[in-house]
């Protein structure tokens, strides 16, 4: 099958007062049509910059290496009139933070609609309107004519992501790419949001890059999960696999760092992994997590050699020069 | 939202009490209208006589009264806009107040719709174009600006533009710097009009175009790297249509604030302009009614500069709600 969205060797830096800042590090990754790719990683890995740099939203200044081909068409290079057309009609976004996404003095309505309007200038405004009011209706909102006419501080936050989802998938758009869509929301509003944009997902059948640092959502929704670490691919795979058999031990700490409850013995502390994430300005020579990591080799192999992405399986891949023999190593330690 | 700005309204009336009565006071004690009839006057005027022409005239003031008693029919006559006779020449202080307003007005009514429309277009333009060369020009002449004293900037322009210039290129000068009017003509729809009102207006906004225009790039600049015009890009909204329905109406809010309350403070502060260009407005009726000891005038024009320091105060709350709605419920 053909990937819809393809990225190869995509490295994006910053230069900054310090030196240049590495956020995304020779990132390679396929979106297929139809599938749910979860992108985890914890603040400062580069999930964000990758999306804005498909959507072709990253401050001039950024320098931009690699390839992005969306259908088979490279974007990286193309002119922001070009990008435009593709934004919000084949590629939209669903952003955190609804609260600060949403413009406060537009009505929700009007910016939903807008979304719609300015990709099809011939429609007319009570076709635009009709449109708008189905869209609430079908994210869940109540009262879609009443609500139509609010300002996005006369929500409550469910109901104002519930707007922005409505506004993304405006257009039916074949890729959706939410960043962090539940990370402000109340546990049970989360569970509805997700809900909404699994039903969403599979009425206009698009692909899904779901980025989040929440493992638990990632688990319930997408299809594959790709690892992030300090702007590198740490690994990837199918769900079952990364969560079941994880082949890094960034992945295999952050799974441990899960509260569990058929685990849970009394007084016992959550693992945590220590240290803190590499400066950006200074990625290690190898691999970007061996300050922090319980496996690493004495040898240094792993502060030296760049591990390569290499396969697990015929779907599941990792970049520790270990992947194969974690297990054991962990016995040794 | 009504019940807002009538409370509002309510609240500023004890405030403008206050003021005025603090303003009646101070002025009361500046000037003495009968001070000049004291002191050594030759040697044959009766001590008695004095006595008694001083009694007349503090009789014909009404300073003979309680200072208390003076601001109850002061203030009773200011609220119906009767501010009392001047103790120079004899008019009402209303109908000279009246005629230095409109004077005022002109400047203040030009210099602010210019200064309006060149803040917001040299803010946007140089938040959009940040650290390009022409940014750091506008952000260096608008440090000139606001760093120039106005008396001193009037000076050097009027030196300018009525010598140098029409020297240099051998014609008549073309602007003129004494009052609003040629003598013998009048009108607000002429070239002669026109060429009076150049160079005080150029005064008036030299600064405030220099202080506005960087408040609205800075507003400007918060605005453009918010969260919403991101969302609007990942639309596909077009470039100009996120700079002025997303960027630009979101960062006027706080401009028009600012703008109300120095309009509001504009109204008083005319002094130094009106004064190098010999327009009758009213700053220089106040100089000049200070100087006099013309105490009705000083006090009916302080009273006056209040009151529009609390209406566009009022303006500005009131701006602020209707543009935004996040104020409108609260």
């Amino acid at each position: 099958m053909e990937p819809l969205l393809e990225v190869r060797n995509l490295t994006v830096r910053f230069p900054t007062d310090d030196g240049l800042l590495t956020a995304v590090d020779d990132l390679s990754f396929e979106l297929f049509p139809g599938e749910t790719l979860g992108i985890v990683g914890e603040s400062g890995s580069g999930k964000s910059v990758t999306s804005m740099a498909i959507l072709g939203l990253l401050p001039k200044y950024a320098r931009i290496q690699g390839s992005i081909r969306f259908r088979g068409e490279e974007l990286v290079g193309r002119v922001d009139q070009e990008m435009r057309n593709l934004r919000g009609r084949h590629i939209a976004m669903i952003f955190q933070d609804a609260l600060a996404s949403l413009n406060p003095v537009h009505r929700v309505g009007a910016q939903i609609t807008e979304a719609i309007a300015v990709h099809a200038p011939e429609l007319s405004d009570t076709a635009v309107r009709t449109r708008g009011l189905e869209l609430l209706n079908l994210v869940g909102i109540p009262n879609p004519v009443d609500r139509y006419d609010q300002y996005p501080h006369e929500y409550s936050g469910g109901m104002r992501q519930r707007a922005m989802i409505a506004m993304s998938i405006a257009n039916e758009p074949e890729v959706l790419i939410a960043d962090e869509p539940t990370t402000a929301l109340d546990v049970t509003i989360q569970a509805q949001v997700m809900e909404v944009i699994a039903r969403i997902q599979q009425r206009t059948n698009s692909s899904m890059m779901l980025i989040t640092h929440d493992l638990g959502v990632v688990a319930g929704a997408a299809d594959r999960i790709l690892v992030m670490y300090a702007g590198r691919q740490v690994e990837t795979g199918l769900v079952d696999e990364v969560f079941y058999r994880p082949a890094h031990p960034y992945t295999r700490g952050l799974l441990a760092s899960l509260p569990r409850l058929d685990r849970r013995r009394e007084g016992q502390r959550l693992e945590r992994i220590a240290g803190q994430p590499p400066s950006l300005l200074h990625l290690p020579a190898g691999c970007a997590f061996t300050p922090r990591c319980r496996y690493a080799d004495a040898s240094g192999m792993c502060g030296n050699r760049r591990p390569e992405l290499h396969e697990v399986s015929a779907t599941h891949s990792s970049s520790c020069h270990f992947a194969d023999s974690l297990d054991s190593r962990a016995d040794a330690s | 939202m009504l019940a807002f700005f009538i409370r509002r309204t309510l609240y500023s009336i004890p405030v403008l009490l206050v003021g005025s009565f603090l303003v009646f006071a101070m002025v009361s004690a500046t000037f003495d209208p009968t001070d000049d009839l004291r002191g050594p006057r030759g040697g044959n005027v009766d001590a008695a006589e004095i006595e008694r022409v001083i009694q007349a005239e503090r009789e014909r003031t009404g300073t003979d009264r309680p200072l208390v008693e003076q601001y109850a029919s002061w203030i009773g006559g200011a609220v119906r806009l009767d501010f009392g006779d001047s103790w120079e020449t004899r008019d009402t202080v209303g109908s000279r107040l009246w005629r230095a307003f409109g004077n005022t007005l002109q400047l203040i009514g030009w210099g602010i719709l210019i200064s309006a429309v060149l803040s917001v277009a040299i803010g946007v333009y140089s938040a959009v174009r940040q650290y390009t060369i022409s940014d750091y020009l506008l952000t260096g002449l608008s440090y000139i600006g606001i760093a120039m004293p106005p008396f001193w900037f009037a000076l050097l322009a009027s030196q300018f533009m009525i010598f140098t210039l029409p020297n240099l290129l051998g014609t008549d000068k073309f602007l003129f710097i004494s009052g609003l009017h040629s003598p013998g003509k009048s009108g607000i729809f002429n070239l002669d009009y026109l060429q009076h009102l150049v160079l005080p207006v150029a005064t008036l906004t030299v600064q405030i175009i220099a202080s506005w225009s960087r408040f609205q790039r800075a507003s400007m600049l918060e605005v453009l790297s918010s969260d919403y015009v991101r969302t609007a890009r990942a639309k596909g909204v077009p470039r100009r249509q996120v700079l002025y329905r997303h960027a630009l109406r979101n960062a006027l809010i706080p401009l028009v604030t600012v703008m109300a309350i120095d309009i509001g403070l504009l109204f008083g502060g005319l002094i130094i302009t009106e004064q190098i260009f010999s327009i009758p407005g009213m700053g220089r009726l106040f100089i000049g009614s200070l100087l006099d000891g013309d105490n009705p005038v000083v006090a009916a024009y302080v009273l006056l500069t209040a009151v529009f320091i609390v209406i566009f105060n009022l303006i500005a709350d009131f701006m602020y709600s209707v543009l935004d709605p996040r104020i409108r419920l609260s």
